[in-house]
């Protein structure tokens, strides 16, 4: 037996044709309101019968199997043959997408934007709504168990290493909330289960149909933090503008120009100790004081590893522009791997 | 009973990398212990695998007299605090505080009492309503801590909670810590690089370079008694100075030689020598900067242990005055840490008196300590 409200709904749309319509079930009875009737064979799956001044259709659909149209003419058998196609339409079974599958299909950008849509629409998931894909890499069935979905928000496991937390921008207040919603995920996932996942998060999507290219965004940033930040756990690429144009650069270009500062010249020079002091006082805004505290070495010290780098490469970190020019050469040391589709 | 007992841990990492070597230590219950050393010298490490948050590649570790090697972080009794603690940024504080125990399916009227009571230790119970965006950096620093306190952990595992705060909170933060654990009675296992964070925090100490224990000991005992030259020169702000000497017997006494300069030992220094064989080699003498003076009443009283230096640079610091000065036999400055009140000024040339009975020695080969206690 169809649905009531979507029989109603189909002979309205009837009743648009202008011709009187009869549906029936398999075992004569009629569901449009009627007496029910002894049905007629049908030789051919999809012909038209004719009989006693009615048209005849067999329909593909089990909820409403036999369609009459009044009349034995041409205009009746296509009229039959519309309305059947339209309680075929309207009586589809669901098909076996979940809602899940919908989201990956989202993010995958396996599917034409109407389509997407309209299975949107079905599982009442909202086309216009800004939100943002947070990639977590990492055992994505025992990270999902630690996760807490907000309103809004969906979480999509994409394979057995990566999970996408479908984040709504309701209550966030741009990428900063972002990145701090990010870091408090993945220290309660390390506390509670051990796994140390990485997370990388994307840019904004306006769209439903947005959020591939905002997944798209996640993988890149993973890819590109992972080489050039390695000792951070959370990437956006919002964050990652330096870095991502340097991952541009042709790799030989790129060698060359790292190489006019990191050679056998300077490899002495550049020991871990050097290159962690030079790390952190760029962390500190190249403020000496700071820098030296968070070391634990006296501010004399910290001057003379930088008076040292002078002397030896003519770079004085304690100027901007100098301490950009090293930044840049140091980065372009560090090779990041092609991009990968997911 | 909450004691940590780590027995030959070892952490191995693919390709051979050795990060934690031979780690043995028997923690007491409510007992609070630091691990301090460099950047890269296995502490973060050690700590992590006490968490499970990394594997343990060889040796037995024992929570409360449990074997927990394979048991999951969750499942351990214990509680971290990060260094880059993040709480999320669109719950309260309160909520902040319960996500943890919600997670487990803590009652309701459970996880009320426990927040609450966490938020009177930590004297945030008015900020229960507040999100962290209108939170200062030392109040987000006590909601990461009672997140950890909810949990009433059997052990309080803390990786450098205070060094992404300013110099001053840092300060009063390590107050606060201390007396957490006072009022807690639990045990707690913090890391830090900062010596000073060690001495005034730690009931004991265990100083780690390269991956090996170096030390293990009171705050006192690592002062007064280092057990070799990287103990001695990273404990102790400033670090204590150092000197290449050549000991030698003349007459009755021995003197430690170095360029121009030579230093009477006392007789009760001598007799403390681990190898009677050192007198006549070249060994590694040491002396902090609060154990040399440039008072000339102490200089005058004892002449065998002075020396000329020129003053190269005096920081004034109000409390103390610091003078790096320059002297025969040694490339670095000197430090000496004197009255605010001298009368010394840069440019000088002065006499500043070893304090004796303060001198450490160390084998120049090995670096171990030449004293006995």
């Amino acid at each position: 037996m169809p649905d009531k409200r979507i029989l109603e709904q189909l002979m309205t749309m009837l009743r648009g044709l202008r011709a009187q319509v009869r549906l029936f079930d398999e075992h004569g009875e009629c569901l449009s309101g009627g007496e029910s009737e002894v049905l007629p064979e049908f030789p051919q799956m999809g012909m038209a019968v004719v009989r006693d001044g009615w048209t005849w259709i067999r329909t593909m659909t089990n909820a409403i199997p036999y369609i009459c149209v009044e009349g034995e003419d041409a205009a009746a058998s296509d009229c039959a043959r519309l309305a059947a196609a339209l309680a075929e339409s309207m009586m589809r079974e669901p098909s076996a997408t979940t809602r899940d599958d919908v989201l990956r299909g989202a993010l995958r950008e396996d599917m034409p934007e109407p389509e997407l849509v309209t299975l949107a629409t079905e599982y009442g998931i909202p086309s216009d709504e800004e939100r943002c894909a947070m990639l977590f890499h990492g055992t994505a069935s025992v990270i999902r168990e630690v996760i807490a979905v907000g309103e809004g928000d969906a979480l999509v496991e994409m394979d057995r290493h990566a999970l996408v937390l479908i984040k709504s921008m309701r209550n966030i207040e741009g990428y900063d909330d972002l990145i701090q919603l990010a870091a408090a995920i993945e220290q309660t996932v390390m506390a509670e289960t051990g796994e140390h996942p990485l997370v990388s998060i994307g840019e904004c999507a306006s769209t439903l149909f947005g959020l591939g290219a905002s997944y798209r965004a996640a993988w890149r940033a993973l890819e590109i933090g992972r080489v050039y930040r390695p000792n951070e756990d959370v990437y956006s690429y919002h964050n990652l503008v330096m870095e991502r144009f340097l991952s541009e650069l042709p790799p030989d270009i790129g060698r060359r120009y790292h190489s006019l500062l990191f050679n056998r010249k300077t490899q002495r020079l550049f020991s871990e100790e050097m290159l962690q002091t030079i790390d952190m006082f760029f962390r500190k805004d190249l403020n000496l004081s700071d820098t030296a505290r968070q070391l634990y070495i006296h501010r004399n010290t910290l001057v003379y590893r930088l008076d040292k780098i002078q002397r030896q490469t003519g770079l004085d970190l304690r100027k901007f522009d100098d301490a950009i020019t090293f930044k840049t050469l140091f980065l372009l040391g560090k090779q990041v791997p092609e991009r990968t589709t997911r | 009973m909450a004691s940590v007992t780590l027995k030959h841990i070892y952490k191995i990492y693919a390709g051979g990398v050795t990060a934690v070597s031979d780690f043995c230590l028997d923690i007491a219950d409510k007992e609070f212990i630091v691990l301090v050393g460099p950047s890269g010298c296995g502490k973060s490490t050690t700590l992590r695998m006490v968490a499970g948050l990394e594997e343990i590649s060889d040796g037995e570790l024992y929570i409360a007299d449990k074997l927990v090697n394979d048991v999951a972080p969750k499942d351990r009794d214990i509680a971290m605090v990060f260094q880059n603690y993040a709480l999320y940024p669109h719950m309260t504080v309160y909520d902040n505080m319960a996500f943890g125990l919600k997670l487990r399916k803590t009652p309701k009227a459970e996880i009320d009492k426990r927040v609450h009571e966490a938020a009177k230790i930590l004297d945030i119970e008015h900020l229960l309503n507040r999100k962290p965006k209108a939170l200062s950096g030392g109040q987000r620093q006590r909601v990461a801590l009672g997140r950890a306190i909810v949990r009433e952990p059997k052990v309080f595992l803390m990786d450098e909670p205070l060094s992404n705060l300013d110099a001053k909170l840092r300060v009063a933060m390590r107050t606060e810590i201390t007396k957490l654990h006072q009022r807690l009675q639990t045990t707690f296992i913090y890391v830090t690089h900062d010596q000073t964070e060690a001495l005034t925090m730690g009931s004991r100490i265990v100083v780690m370079k390269d991956g090996f224990m170096q030390q293990v000991d009171t705050p006192q005992n690592l002062y007064d008694y280092p057990t070799n030259l990287f103990v001695a020169g990273f404990i102790g702000s400033p670090q204590m100075n150092f000197f290449n000497v050549k000991l030698e017997r003349e007459g009755d006494g021995v003197w430690a030689k170095f360029g121009a300069n030579k230093i009477l030992i006392p007789n009760s220094k001598v007799s403390k020598f681990n190898d009677e064989g050192v007198i006549g080699k070249e060994v590694i003498m040491g002396i902090r900067p609060e154990n040399l003076s440039d008072d000339p009443t102490v200089v005058a009283a004892h002449p065998e242990a002075s020396i000329d230096v020129d003053i190269e640079v005096v920081e004034m610091l109000g409390s103390e005055t610091f003078l790096y000065v320059k002297t025969s036999g040694k490339d670095e400055n000197v430090i000496c840490r004197v009255d605010p009140r001298t009368a010394s000024r840069g440019g000088d040339k002065i006499k500043i008196a070893f304090d004796v009975e303060r001198l450490h020695f160390f084998d120049k080969d090995t670096e171990a300590t030449l004293l006995n206690r």
